[in-house]
């Protein structure tokens, strides 16, 4: 992890450059206006062109300052272990949320995501469970009842 | 403009104002985050009861975005982090009565300084506005996004790719101008491009939940409680400190006022350059005075931050950004036809910022100061599974579409990811917003012209934006370059 934090900005430059030559080469696919004017391409190549080139001053800034940009910047460091593991739950829980609706209906669904999130982030289970079902309760009553919409 | 004074458009208020101290209060939360999780009630609302209600809420939530970095110095908002040591020092050596007391009330007399400008020249600049073609906003779209590239703390460059994103994320689906769908991959529910506010609950709300979930850090605080002559605190002192730094209230709400109207800058860049400017002065350096040349400069960057929402229909923020997708939704097409079109829509506006200004600041702000202590000490990961749960609701509620809910996860992990790069999230936004407007009104020019690229330099009104684009280019060069050397 402390390897990516040091050398952030050249794996940012990296997938700028593949990001830009991915754009500009699924651009091109795009028709162009009568008498070869640019047409809907134009505007996604432009973007991939400053990508492109952006990538390709950040990877040279971080190759010149290395040590420098990671002693500026370095984003808060993990507490805990598996921090990757929780954040894969929480997308997970997410995810899943509108195969949830489907099979259980909404405001189980939405009781499952915040019991997740919440006991991911070692919320105890009681106190999990309780929040869960307040906030699942009061966001249904207050979208479906006071506001009128159909979830 | 009655529904205004209705009991309905009180309570809108009133609750848009405790909403907006909650959201601003606790740290994590942001102004921004609370107004994009409010879109989905929004939506459901009457214009006249949602829009007023969401400028409490920004109004509120920018001074309360003081509240956790006075008690536990973890700023609330981004823009408190401009004098988040100054505010600090100041409650734990006299009261966080006195400094919360000195955030409301600067907060308060520069929103209203911000809002006459507001209502002085919105306007004038709609009037001009008229005289507007594709070429104009052609150039005012460049202009909004060239200073967007200097509107964030960290380095440029970063701002420029996050611009770029955001451009990037706003060509998805059928092509504006002619008609072609772009980068759909065959899926249907890309057809009709991304949805912004889907795009803003991720990239704000679900981020936040991932970075909570990632760092697994719960931030606590202990509060200093000082009851004893509260409101001498908090409401006397202050105003005493404003009448006598009365000159440092003006030129800061003044240049809040200023950086504010830059589309894409906002309270936050505004408090940044306000507390620098106090800094640089000579024997200037008193933490009261500090603080209140932030807290002023923000609030006056919230009202101004409406001027080219209202009257041109460019961002000023990423609150304004919101508000444009609010008012797309509710059909009232932002811009200098606004003026004629709803007229009662604007009064009450502007009358909103006055009676947020000068009753629920000071309000709210010495309910907030009381509660301080209490309110930073709930723990936030129970906070966090709420929000996860609204974030959820929030981007399946606008179209019941579970593909959504999806894209929101995915704006939540690229979110994510660019925070751990040190790339802002504010320009992804301002991309989104001004990257159809520009391609649209170039297309159109391009077209008309029939591709004579002259003709975007041929209107005095085209020239003057071009013009300013290239001073903005070139100013911000120079002083970032200035920054930089100077901080090595």
């Amino acid at each position: 992890m402390n390897w990516m934090h040091t050398h952030r900005d050249f794996l940012s430059a990296g997938l700028l450059v593949l990001l830009a030559a991915g754009l500009w080469m699924y651009s091109g696919s795009f028709p162009q206006l009568e008498a070869g004017y640019p047409g809907p391409a134009l505007f996604p190549r432009l973007i991939a062109l400053g990508l492109g080139l952006s990538g390709l001053l950040l990877g040279i800034q971080s190759l010149r300052s290395r040590q420098a940009s990671a002693a500026t910047a370095e984003p808060a460091a993990p507490a805990g272990p598996w921090p990757w593991l929780r954040m894969a739950g929480g997308i997970g829980g997410v995810v899943l949320f509108p195969y949830l609706h489907e099979w259980l209906g909404f405001v189980p669904a939405l009781f499952v995501v915040c019991l997740a999130v919440a006991l991911l982030m070692r919320v105890r289970l009681w106190a999990a469970g309780l929040t869960a079902l307040g906030a699942a309760a009061v966001i249904y009553v207050l979208f479906t009842q006071l506001l009128s919409v159909p979830l | 403009m009655m529904q205004l004074f209705s009991w309905q458009g009180l309570l809108a208020l009133l609750l848009g104002g405790l909403y907006g101290s909650f959201f601003g209060a606790i740290p994590g939360l942001t102004a921004t985050l609370a107004v994009a999780l409010f879109v989905p009630i929004a939506f459901f609302l009457d214009p006249m009861l949602a829009l007023p209600a969401i400028i409490a809420i920004s109004s509120v939530a920018i001074f309360a975005g003081d509240v956790g970095g006075a008690v536990a110095r973890i700023p609330g908002t981004p823009a408190s982090a401009a004098y988040l040591e100054e505010l600090h020092r100041l409650s734990r050596k006299q009261s966080p009565l006195y400094s919360l007391g000195i955030s409301a009330m600067g907060s308060a007399v520069g929103g209203i300084i911000g809002t006459l400008l507001l209502i002085l020249s919105a306007t004038g600049i709609a009037a001009l506005a008229r005289q507007f073609s594709s070429f104009e906003y052609f150039w005012i779209a460049l202009l909004g996004l060239t200073a967007g590239i200097f509107a964030s703390s960290g380095s440029p460059l970063k701002g420029f790719v996050s611009l770029l994103l955001g451009l990037l994320m706003s060509t998805v689906g059928i092509d504006p101008t002619l008609g072609h769908p772009r980068f759909h991959f065959d899926n249907a529910n890309l057809l009709s491009g991304l949805n912004y506010i889907v795009a803003m609950i991720g990239l704000f709300g679900f981020s936040e939940v991932l970075e909570h979930l990632y760092r697994h850090q719960d931030p606590q605080a202990e509060a200093k409680t000082d009851q004893k002559r509260a409101s001498h605190l908090f409401f006397v002192k202050p105003l005493l400190l404003i009448l006598k730094q009365k000159w440092i209230v003006i030129r800061s709400s003044l240049t809040g006022v200023l950086v504010g109207f830059l589309p894409g800058a906002g309270a936050d860049i505004g408090a940044w350059v306000a507390c620098s400017l106090q800094k640089l002065r000579p024997n200037q350096q008193k933490d009261d005075d500090i603080v209140l040349a932030g807290t002023s400069s923000n609030n006056a960057a919230v009202a101004s931050a409406w001027i080219p929402a209202l009257s041109l229909g460019l961002p000023g923020d990423t609150v304004t950004a919101i508000v444009l997708g609010v008012f797309m939704m509710k059909g009232i097409k932002p811009g200098p036809m606004l003026f004629d079109q709803q007229p009662g829509l604007v009064a009450a506006l502007y009358l909103t910022f006055i009676i947020a200004n000068v009753l629920l600041l000071p309000f709210y702000g010495y309910l907030t100061a009381r509660l301080a202590a209490l309110l930073v000490r709930i723990p936030f990961r129970i906070l966090l599974s709420i929000i996860a749960g609204l974030c959820v609701v929030g981007a399946f509620a606008i179209n019941n579409n579970p593909f959504d809910v999806w894209v929101m996860v995915a704006m939540g992990g690229m979110a994510f990811l660019l925070r751990r790069g040190g790339f802002p999230l504010a320009q992804v936004v301002l991309g989104m917003v001004l990257g159809p407007i520009m391609e649209q009104n170039f297309m159109m020019s391009a077209i008309k012209s029939s591709w004579d690229l002259m003709s975007f330099f041929e209107r005095p009104l085209a020239i003057v934006f071009m013009l300013l684009t290239l001073a903005i280019g070139v100013v911000g060069v120079v002083v970032r370059s200035r920054y930089l050397s100077a901080q090595k």
